[in-house]
């Protein structure tokens, strides 16, 4: 079954400073953000947070399916 | 067959407030089922505006299954959800159908737990529990509220939930009347959040906004580190002016970048257990 989304968009705003705004994050989105780096290759702290739950998730479903 | 908390009683007790309906703390005992509407507007029906996957919550969350629902019993000015928040009309009706297919979907694309949102889902409590009641291969269920509820509705709630995130908005009932149309804000979400965390895991969130680091978040970290400590604390620093904030002028900005940091820092200080 698809999602039966009535509002399917997330939105991704930028503030002149820099500051990067996703609603409505997807993990898609997420890798999106990941790849839009700082100049010194900062990402934002819970971004990495979250990257990293996701992919220790993807070890353990990995792990059970061997 | 059903989950052990959704005894006929239970069902039968959340389905007596669409004839008088005292769910949220407006206590306005309309009966929805004859064409009543509180202020929140909404009839009998719940309706899912969207439903997916997302990431963006804390990270012990995710990833979750996101169920919106359109209506709300506040009128925050800020609010993100826009028009979908306060037209309970929006949607496709929640049946135990529709949710058991898409709860089966949400489980093949890896969610974890399952997440009611709004709008506030409080508002159609007794179909969520009517959808939720004999649901197979149910994820953990998180309650994303604004803790107006009454404590009847959260009696209701007692073992169909296994996370409560309460959205503390306000540090004093002054800005909560400006700003979301409610009286008796602190009192009552206080209220709810001892009660709550009686019955479940409890993660407080706190939007920071423009202008309201003195009145709302101060005293929201010190009612936290008064009443409770060790409840796990989250600052969330995404607020963009939405809805009608521009009519509202200290909230018609973005959050100047240095408030997070501060935020972060005094809540530590505090002792909070914050969660990302």
């Amino acid at each position: 079954m698809e999602p039966d989304d009535l509002s399917p968009l997330s939105e991704i705003t930028i503030l002149p400073d820099g500051r990067v705004y996703a609603f409505g994050a997807t993990r898609p989105v997420l890798e999106v953000l990941e790849s839009l780096r700082g100049p010194e290759g900062n990402s934002d702290e819970r971004l990495q947070r979250l990257m990293q739950t996701l992919r220790d998730q993807d070890l353990t479903r990995e792990d059970r399916s061997k | 067959m059903k989950s052990c908390w959704a005894t006929e009683s239970k069902l039968s007790q959340a389905r007596e407030h669409y004839r008088a309906c005292f769910l949220c703390e407006h206590r306005c005992a309309a009966n929805r089922l004859s064409g009543e509407r509180g202020p929140c507007k909404a009839d009998a029906v719940a309706r899912v505006y969207k439903h997916r996957i997302e990431v963006g919550e804390e990270s012990e969350l995710v990833p979750s299954h996101l169920f919106y629902l359109s209506g709300c019993d506040l009128r925050c000015v800020f609010c993100i959800a826009e028009a979908n928040a306060f037209d309970p009309r929006r949607g496709q009706p929640l049946t135990p159908e529709f949710f058991h297919k898409a709860v089966a979907w949400g489980r093949s694309q890896g969610a974890r737990t399952l997440e009611w949102v709004g709008g506030e889902p409080t508002i159609h409590l007794p179909a969520i529990l009517e959808a939720m009641a004999d649901c197979p291969d149910l994820p953990p269920v998180i309650w994303k509220s604004d803790f107006h509820f009454t404590e009847e509705a959260l009696g209701l709630l007692d073992g169909a939930v296994d996370v409560y995130l309460a959205d503390f908005k306000f540090g004093n009932d002054a800005c909560a009347r400006r700003l979301a149309g409610i009286k008796r804000y602190v009192e009552i979400v206080t209220r709810n959040l001892i009660l709550a965390s009686r019955q479940g895991d409890l993660i407080v969130r706190h939007l920071l906004m423009p202008g309201h680091f003195d009145c709302c978040f101060r005293p929201v970290v010190r009612w936290m580190r008064e009443n409770l400590p060790t409840a796990k604390f989250s600052i969330r620093d995404g607020y963009l002016p939405r809805w009608q904030a521009l009519h509202y002028d200290e909230v018609a900005m973005p959050l100047p970048p240095a408030v997070a940091d501060e935020a972060r820092a005094l809540a530590g200080a505090a002792g909070l257990r914050l969660v990302v």
